[in-house]
């Protein structure tokens, strides 16, 4: 582009803020860093946009550290170097107004932003530290801390804060000295159990220990606090402090979260447990996640509609006489993720609670840490701590109806295809919309079918072969081979059910589960509104290439038959065995006619995948590269790899197979049939570009990624063609996106076409 | 009103463009004005748009006019910038900046993000020193201020290399 002069040269679109906030937008952080170093006005306009976001760590990279690692380099040596430490502070203290999204790891940080909020003074009476007021920071976002009472914090403006430390990097950043500060009566015990032993080394995530086989040490009445929640106690009263002074706060993500908040909230008992909040700076928080989590969801502020529940493996007691106010309903909340369910009825307790949830996402623990997911005839007998912690199988009926709509499972442990108490969970989702899960189970379609009418929208990315336990114990061939037919006795032709059951279905996407062409033509599918397809299509009736060419040698011959002599001899021309194969040909074809029937009565398809990829793992790489795949080439006499994942079993886009029918799908935007044996020919692709006017993509004629490929000077004449026709159209393949990185290393070796 | 109607908008030097409704209510400004005092039957006067930015706009609206997802479509800031788009934005800096100030004025959200999204394209992965030649700016910082703004932003943020 050429870099010509603006007209009005004195102002550009730099000079205006909001515009400005515009393109920052769109930049990343070392770009933010080159604008602020260009002029005076560009770095006014962007100064702001560099430091919105403040971290002490960078995610996927060694090399670049944050400017945030330098500060609390400068922190923990600033006795030894203090002119840096001074000098960084400074830069903080007149850029800290900026951050709006703070995310650290260290303790020091926080104690920065507050101004030496530990430093081995009692936070409550923490004096503000001399001249802190640097030039430059008076603005027009102003700082308002000074009226807080609380307080000082040179963040004032924060959005979402994030501060993940643990326990370890307290207890070594807080000066000792102040540690054994004894005041026990005020400190808060809900850590009281942890056992500083159980922090696995670079974990920053909690783990109650559960050295108490009945789990009561877990509740807080009981807890007598120790002299290890000091470090938590001054970190717990900071962050009280930093919040206070930021009412615009939306999300909260910290390891303590119940405890700070537990500080700021009224007790529940104070006005009836139903909390009109009485803290301003809460008034903004719409998303809380809490770091840990005791099997019951904390006291939040009201306006919170979003929570989130970590933990990590541990399992937590679930116990079943708490508190009664600690029990208290939710009623605001619309979403709610948890990733440590552990079992049916706790699930169900959760539930209980959070009646007006929207949104429910959900890990379930691995069905091998306890022996079986909520059903009790699994436990593993020898730890009696897990007999303790798993409830007996529920009642289903018991479940409360929820108001869900979107429900996110993530079944690794494929919790609901073995667990009793998750028997007819679907009952309690009478509204859902929308279900998304990382592996599918087949008997989840029943209940799909039968309590959640309203469903629109299925979705399960991940193959379950990846994930499923069950899956692994199956020799790698096997898996290779075909992978959908594992759970071939326990799948109930889950998609045909499924399609011919869910009128409203709009998006149905099963990439490896597979529907047979028998089940397509016994149960006329209802759902035509269907906008995304994603399955496989097996068991079509083929022809081997020997047995095609017989037919078509068969029907050349009777074409010529019938002009010289005429109708009548045509028919004893043919041998019993000719035959037999002209019709299984015959139903060949109309099988597949029938199906493209079928299909073209979605006319509202956009995207239609009838055979996803099966080239994206690595281990078929693998197994390619063996030489059971590599073949000497009879046109040149290099060896190339075979690629035959090509399933026959499958339609075939040919116009004199029905293909023509799809034309009614006028609105395709995208068909993949990787891995189909499509068949198509000049004839089929004119059509195609020709039917399909919002095509965007397609995948299954390029085979440019397949390493190691013979030429197929065919193929290559159609790839031509279609982008010839449709240069808009991109004729893509999934293969190279997965393993590119092992395909370069292998191709550097070998330079020249052949592999090997 | 009806679906088909159309409306007239004068530019800054008094051209006259008439223009269906649909396409006019791709502008928030407009639409929320048509909507607030009805048709009035006479040009809509918007003196801080030249004529042929204002083709610019109508052409992007006219493209775009069966676009489902017009409001949202553009929230994704890291979406790659479509075909047609990226030839749209293909002008000289002049118009560009003209285009974001009347999408500015005009509100309409995806041609703002568009047009940002390309000058944002324009600063990616350049030098200061590039920057100010691409876009033609003096650089008014005294050596050792340049040095400041530098130690101070991008000690250890950035790698420098």
């Amino acid at each position: 582009m050429a870099a010509t002069t603006t007209n009005n040269s004195n102002s550009t679109i730099f000079d205006l803020p909001e515009l400005a906030q515009h393109i920052a937008r769109h930049l990343p952080q070392d770009s933010l860093f080159q604008c602020v170093r260009v002029s005076k006005s560009w770095h006014e306009a962007f100064i702001r946009h560099l430091w919105k976001t403040f971290k002490d760590y960078q995610m996927f990279s060694l090399r670049s550290p944050t400017w945030g690692n330098g500060l609390v380099a400068a922190i923990s040596s600033r006795h030894t170097d203090p002119q840096e430490y001074e000098w960084y502070m400074d830069v903080y203290r007149r850029h800290a107004r900026y951050i709006r999204h703070l995310s650290i790891f260290q303790p020091a940080i926080l104690d920065a932003c507050l101004e030496n909020a530990f430093g081995g003074q009692p936070s409550s009476s923490s004096p503000l530290s001399n001249d802190i007021r640097a030039t430059g920071s008076s603005s027009s976002e102003g700082t308002t801390a000074d009226s807080i009472a609380t307080g000082r914090s040179l963040l004032t403006n924060l959005e979402s804060l994030a501060i993940c430390v643990t326990r370890q990097s307290l207890a070594a950043y807080i000066p000792e000295a102040f540690a054994t500060t004894q005041e026990s009566g005020t400190a808060r015990g809900l850590f009281g159990s942890i056992s500083d032993n159980s922090y696995p080394p670079n974990n920053n995530i909690f783990i109650f220990n559960s050295n108490d086989s009945n789990g009561a040490a877990t509740e807080p009445t009981t807890t007598t606090p120790t002299t290890n929640d000091r470090p938590e106690k001054i970190f717990i009263d900071a962050c009280q402090r930093l919040i206070h002074c930021n009412p615009r706060l939306q999300t909260l993500s910290c390891p303590f979260s119940p405890q700070i908040l537990e500080g700021i909230l009224p007790h529940p008992d104070s006005d009836g447990g139903n909390g009109s909040c009485s803290a301003p700076a809460l008034r903004s928080l719409r998303s809380v996640t809490l770091g840990t989590f005791n099997g019951r969801i904390p006291m939040i502020p009201p306006h919170v509609t979003s929570l989130r529940l970590t933990c990590n493996r541990a399992p937590f007691s679930y116990p079943s006489k708490a508190p009664k106010d600690l029990f208290s309903v939710l009623a605001g909340l619309q979403e709610l993720d948890v990733n440590c369910v552990e079992s049916g009825s706790h699930l169900q307790q959760l539930l209980r609670q959070v009646p007006s949830i929207e949104t429910l996402s959900f890990y379930s623990l691995p069905s091998s840490t306890l022996g079986g997911f909520g059903g009790g005839g699994e436990i593993n007998n020898t730890n009696s701590l897990q007999t303790f912690l798993l409830p007996a199988p529920v009642d289903v009926s018991s479940y409360p109806l929820s108001r869900i709509t979107v429900l996110k499972c993530h079944q690794r442990s494929g919790a609901f295809s073995i667990a009793p108490a998750y028997n007819d969970i679907f009952r309690c989702f009478p509204l859902l919309v929308e279900y998304h899960d990382d592996a599918w189970h087949p008997c989840v379609t029943t209940q799909l079918v039968k309590y959640c009418p309203l469903l629109e929208l299925i979705r399960v990315r991940i193959d379950p072969a990846i994930n499923d336990l069950h899956a692994s114990d199956l020799p790698t061939s096997c898996r290779m081979v075909r992978r959908t037919s594992l759970f071939a006795n326990d799948r109930h032709n889950s998609i045909s059910t499924l399609l011919s059951s869910l009128s409203r279905l709009r998006i149905l996407e099963l990439p490896f589960e597979s529907i047979k062409a028998s089940e397509i033509l016994e149960r006329p599918w209802i759902c035509l509104d269907l906008e995304e397809l994603w399955c496989r299509l097996e068991n079509v009736p083929f022809l081997s290439d020997e047995q095609q060419r017989q037919v078509l040698a068969i029907s050349e011959r009777e074409k010529k038959a019938e002009a010289v002599i005429g109708d009548s001899i045509q028919q004893q021309s043919r041998t019993n065995e000719e035959e037999r194969l002209m019709e299984i040909n015959e139903r060949c074809v109309s099988t597949r006619r029938l199906i493209m029937t079928q299909l073209s009565k979605m006319t509202s398809l956009k995207s239609l995948s009838l055979s996803p990829d099966l080239k994206i793992r690595n281990e078929l790489f693998e197994q390619r590269t063996g030489a059971t795949f590599v073949y000497k080439s009879k046109h040149d006499g290099r060896n190339y790899i075979r690629y035959d994942d090509i399933s026959p079993d499958t339609l075939h886009f040919r116009l004199d197979s029905g293909f023509e029918q799809l034309a009614s799908l006028k609105q395709l935007e995208y068909l993949g049939f990787e891995s189909m044996d499509h068949r198509m020919d000049t004839a089929e692709i004119e059509w195609m570009a020709q039917q399909f006017p919002k095509l965007k993509e397609m995948r299954g004629l390029s085979t440019e990624n397949y390493v190691g490929m013979e030429p197929d000077p065919k193929n290559d004449a159609l790839v031509a063609l279609m982008r010839r026709l449709r240069p808009d159209v991109i004729q893509g393949q999934s293969f190279g996106g997965y393993a590119t990185s092992r395909i370069n290393l292998i191709g550097t070796t070998t330079p020249h076409g052949g592999l090997f | 009103m009806s679906a088909h109607s159309q409306i007239l908008l004068t530019s800054s030097e008094g051209t006259e463009f008439l223009i269906d409704r649909d396409i006019a209510d791709k502008s928030m400004l407009l639409k929320c004005m048509l909507e607030d005092i009805g048709e009035i039957g006479q040009a809509v006067p918007l003196p801080n748009v030249s004529g042929p930015i204002l083709t610019k706009v109508i052409e992007y609206c006219t493209h775009h006019r069966d676009d489902p997802n017009f409001l949202s479509a553009n929230d994704d800031v890291t979406a790659d910038i479509d075909e047609w788009d990226l030839e749209y934005c293909k002008v000289d800096q002049g118009t560009l900046y003209e285009l974001i100030l009347a999408a500015n004025y005009l509100d309409i959200k995806p041609l703002m993000d568009l047009t940002c999204k390309t000058v944002a394209n324009m600063i990616k992965a350049k030098s200061p020193e590039e920057i100010r030649k691409t876009f033609n700016i003096t650089n008014d910082f005294t050596p050792e201020e340049e040095d400041q703004v530098r130690r101070e932003n991008g000690k250890d943020w950035v790698d420098e290399h």
